[in-house]
């Protein structure tokens, strides 16, 4: 388990740090370790932060602030149904949805912990699979490595229970990061992320899809089972590929209407895709925002 | 077969396994697992329709299968339409019985022209032809015995090759209870319910017919259809042969004449030569008037005859209808004079047997002794002996364990030593039943009982009784009338002990003093000594022959019946006149075996009775309403089998079946 954690962690850092050091090069995004700010100490902030040099000639304690230390609530939710790592999906992509949101998870995780952001962890199907409230220490972060190693998908999926859930443990605004296939319709979504939005938190939705779903080929008519509700339903590959890929755009569109609808932000993401470009897709929401 | 045999129904069950695994799989259709089907819609083709199509043309497929394998073996006809004018409706089986006796093998006329026979045979073929599709025969030849050339069929080429090698025999037939004879015959080829119809096809000789009509129809359960054949013919035959020993004691006697009868068959007076051969040398040629349809004797003179048994075949230079008959043989034993030891204690005994071996059984010569010097005989008789020396009674004992035969007379010596030798059985002491008794043949059938009718009239006085059951290992030929046995007949290892109860005595009973002694002495001598082998029989007819290990052969060496098929005291026929040796362990005799004179007559039954006859069987019991002949109706239908259809349609299907399963055969259904 801690060799797999130091797997995840290392596969973020290296993710994170990969893009960094791409980012660091171009001076569109400003994201430095530039020195921009001091801040009064308030316990539980990282020791190795404290200006020792102005305690010194002050005594009192402060913390240096950066440049793209934001001081922000991150929380990341995980869709962990059973649509995120089905079997038999007519696939191309090397990684499972699953495989590929616990990654960008955890790259999430790093991201924060290097700019001293809170974060926090909620995975969820058709129930509350993990919570972790947010927390910059770093042992509470490497906990939420722990807990992402560990998440399985199955069962269907509540948004309901899931939103409202972080809705009512979240008492500071946070940056919401969604990582989901969102195989539900956008109405029934709208209504409790319209709540979330209201409160002042910030939504990012990254709509992870298999490659496989984004164009289906079959070589005849098959009969085709949803993992999550049983439903069974005969298709033919020439219906699919005249209708399908029209109404994944109609689907796709609908949740990106619906997003920004509520002031967030949508994000879709093939699993074929690297993972760093899709963390430079976040790092973009975030400096628009933060 | 009928449609509610087990093993149909049970093939139509079987037609549900298919279904049943149709319907099992055509819910199993394979699935793939899909995220979500929130975005997809179900094809407006059903998908699940067209692999339901494609299970249901192999479901179809594999039901006609079975379906077709099931009515194959049902045997299904069906009516189409045939040539108008005739419907025949469905017709009976036939038997088609054929007369192969010695008259079948006449020519048409004067030795020349179609036989008989071959006329029966082209009926035959005519009937075969004229079957209706699908229709059976069956081929019967009747003759001596009734025999089953083949079985009911519908192959014509195999009715009409068993018709075609079938051949007339030299055997007698007799109408008499004929048809009984054939439908028990018929009993076991066709399945009860099934209606048969008998074709008989036969020259229906005069000398055929029994004297009461009744018993052509006994037994008769089929319709007869009579068929004739051949024509009144002139024939001549040789009826009779004997010889004739002159005035010579017969005892010292070789035959000295053999006359010769020879009968003309609807024949003119006509001069025919008569040939007579003995030892198949020439004896003479004598030319005989025959009167017109009457008969003539002439006598020959005989040679002096060489020692050995004697054959005689006398013949006729005829050119006539019926050529088997013209010949006819005769044979006489040469019965070597063989001792006859008698053991006796009482005078009377001895003479009145004496006088009956002299008389009856000439070849034995009666030898009064003490105790057997000699036992290399076949017979020692033991007239009321009394007590016997032991050596005596071992030796005796030994004679009849190595295979002797020994005749014991009972009598006042043997009642005073109180017990049967070589039996040892005691005798119920005191004093007998002085009542005559009269006599109860047990089995009549014994060769001892041949031409010995008058024990009906004999008295018997005197008898000794054992004590207990010491008979019952015995077979009791004769009986007194309260159950006392009288001749018994006790088998002792490999020989034979003849037990008489009474004695040769006046006083013990009228046996000795009445004219057939002479014949029950002969026929107990005989019998004992294995000689009452028969010396003529008739071609087919059954005859017996009184021995107890017997092989026949013919006249060139070639056995004819072995020892398994003369087990016992069997009864055999001979199918080929001729002369035959009859050997037992002892002895051979000569057999002549001649046609039966009655086969000779070749004019057939009055039409009137033949007429008679037809309509007495035309409608006769489980077929009284169906018949064979075509009826003129509107219809113009014929049955067509369809068992042959259905096998093709199986063996396509067969073929087909595997193809469509593993999917080769492809179905595009555009949606």
């Amino acid at each position: 388990m801690l060799a797999q954690l130091a797997n995840l962690e290392l596969v973020a850092r290296t993710a994170v740090e990969g893009m960094l050091v791409g980012l660091h090069r171009s001076p569109a995004f400003g994201f430095s370790q530039e020195f921009a700010e001091y801040r009064a100490y308030v316990p539980g902030d990282d020791l190795r932060y404290i200006d020792w040099s102005v305690y010194a000639r002050t005594d009192k304690t402060y913390v240096k602030r950066y440049f793209g230390d934001t001081n922000c609530q991150l929380m990341v939710l995980l869709d962990t149904s059973a649509s995120m790592d089905p079997l038999d999906t007519p696939s191309t992509g090397a990684v499972s949805k699953l495989n590929y949101a616990r990654f960008f998870a955890a790259a999430l995780v790093y991201l924060a912990a290097r700019q001293h952001d809170a974060v926090g962890l909620l995975a969820f199907n058709e129930g509350i699979q993990v919570y972790r409230s947010p927390a910059a220490q770093p042992a509470r972060v490497r906990t939420l490595y722990h807990e992402l190693d560990g998440l399985e998908s199955r069962g269907g999926t509540d948004w309901q229970q899931a939103l409202e859930y972080v809705q009512t443990r979240l008492r500071k605004k946070s940056l919401l990061v969604v990582l989901s296939d969102f195989y539900t319709e956008p109405e029934d979504l709208s209504h409790v992320l319209r709540r979330l939005a209201v409160r002042g938190h910030d939504l990012l939705l990254i709509h992870v899809l298999d490659p496989g779903e984004r164009e289906v080929r079959l070589e005849k008519a098959a009969t085709l089972r949803d993992v999550e509700t049983g439903e069974v339903m005969e298709v033919s590959p020439d219906e699919l590929a005249a209708d399908y890929p029209k109404r994944l755009q109609s689907h796709v569109d609908s949740l990106e209407k619906l997003t920004h609808g509520m002031g967030g932000h949508y994000l879709q993401v093939y699993t074929d895709q690297p993972l760093d470009r899709t963390l430079a897709g976040y790092l973009r929401f975030r400096a628009r925002h933060f | 077969m009928y449609l509610l045999t087990a093993a149909f129904l049970a093939g139509f069950v079987l037609l549900a396994v298919p279904w049943w695994l149709h319907r099992l799989s055509a819910h199993a259709a394979e699935q793939h697992a899909f995220s979500s089907l929130l975005l997809m819609r179900p094809s407006h083709a059903p998908v699940h329709m067209r692999r339901k199509l494609q299970h249901l043309w192999l479901l179809t497929l594999r039901l006609l299968l079975l379906s077709a394998a099931c009515l194959a073996f049902t045997q299904p006809m069906l009516k189409l339409a045939g040539s108008a004018g005739l419907s025949i409706t469905p017709a009976p089986d036939r038997v088609i019985v054929l007369d192969a006796s010695l008259s079948m093998n006449r020519f048409a006329s004067g030795g020349s022209g179609e036989r008989a026979f071959s006329e029966a045979q082209r009926t035959a073929h005519a009937l075969v032809r004229s079957l209706p599709p699908a229709g059976r025969a069956a081929l019967v030849a009747v003759g001596g015995q009734i025999e089953l050339e083949a079985p009911l069929t519908d192959d014509r080429a195999r009715l009409n090759t068993a018709i075609a090698s079938s051949a007339p025999g030299t055997a007698r037939l007799l109408l008499d209870g004929l048809l009984g004879r054939i439908a028990n015959l018929t009993g076991t080829l066709a399945s009860p319910g099934e209606p048969l119809e008998v074709h008989l096809i036969s020259d229906f000789q005069a000398t055929a017919m029994p004297d009461q009509f009744n018993a052509l129809i006994e037994g008769s359960i089929w319709p007869v259809t009579l068929h004739p054949v051949g024509s009144d013919a002139q024939n001549w035959a040789v009826t009779h042969l004997s010889f004739r020993y002159g005035n010579q004691r017969r005892a010292q006697a070789s035959p000295k004449t053999v006359e010769v009868t020879v009968r003309g068959f609807a024949t003119p007076a006509r001069a025919i030569d008569v040939i007579l051969e003995q030892n198949t040398l020439p004896v003479g040629r004598q030319n005989v008037v025959v009167p017109a349809d009457g008969n003539t004797t002439v006598r020959f003179e005989l040679p002096p005859a060489e020692r050995g048994h004697t054959t005689w075949l006398a013949r006729l230079d005829v050119d006539d209808a019926l050529h088997d008959d013209n010949a006819r043989r005769l044979v006489r034993a040469d019965r070597e004079q063989t001792p006859l030891p008698v053991i006796t204690s009482g005078e009377r005994s001895y003479a009145y047997l004496r006088a009956a071996v002299q008389a009856a059984a000439p070849n034995f010569v009666p030898v009064r002794q003490t105790v057997p010097q000699d036992l290399a005989v076949p017979v020692v008789v033991l007239a009321d002996p009394g007590v016997l020396l032991g050596s005596t009674e071992r030796a005796l004992t030994r004679f009849l364990h190595s295979g002797g035969a020994v005749l014991l007379t009972a009598g006042p010596a043997t009642r005073s030593a109180g017990s049967l030798p070589l039996l040892d059985t005691p005798l119920t002491p005191g004093r007998f039943d002085q009542t005559s008794r009269g006599i109860v043949a047990i089995d009549r059938s014994h060769p001892v009982l041949a031409g010995f009718a008058a024990w009906r009239d004999l008295r018997v006085f005197q008898v000794v009784k054992a004590a207990g059951a010491e008979h019952a290992t015995g077979e009791v030929i004769m009986a007194l009338d309260d159950g006392t046995p009288l001749l018994v007949e006790h088998p002792v290892g490999r020989g034979r002990l003849m037990v008489l109860t009474t004695a040769l005595d006046p006083e013990w009973s009228s046996l000795v003093v009445r004219p057939a002694f002479v014949t029950f002495m002969a026929n107990l001598l005989g019998y004992l000594a294995e000689d009452l082998l028969p010396a003529e029989a008739l071609v087919g007819q059954p005859f017996a022959i009184p021995a107890q290990s017997v092989q026949l052969f013919d006249a060139a060496g070639a056995r004819v019946l072995g020892l398994a098929d003369t087990v016992g005291r069997p009864t055999v026929s001979v199918d080929v006149p001729g002369v035959y040796q009859l050997r037992t362990p002892s002895r051979t005799r000569p057999l002549a075996v001649n046609t039966d004179v009655w086969e000779s007559d070749l004019r057939r039954a009055p039409d009137e009775l033949l007429a008679r006859w037809q309509a007495a069987t035309a409608r006769t019991g489980i077929a009284a309403n169906k018949t064979s002949v075509p009826e003129r109706t509107g219809d113009t239908t014929h049955t067509q089998p369809l068992a042959p259809w259905l096998l093709a349609l199986l063996a396509l299907l067969v073929l087909a079946e595997p193809l469509l399963a593993n999917g080769r055969l492809r179905w595009n259904m555009r949606t």
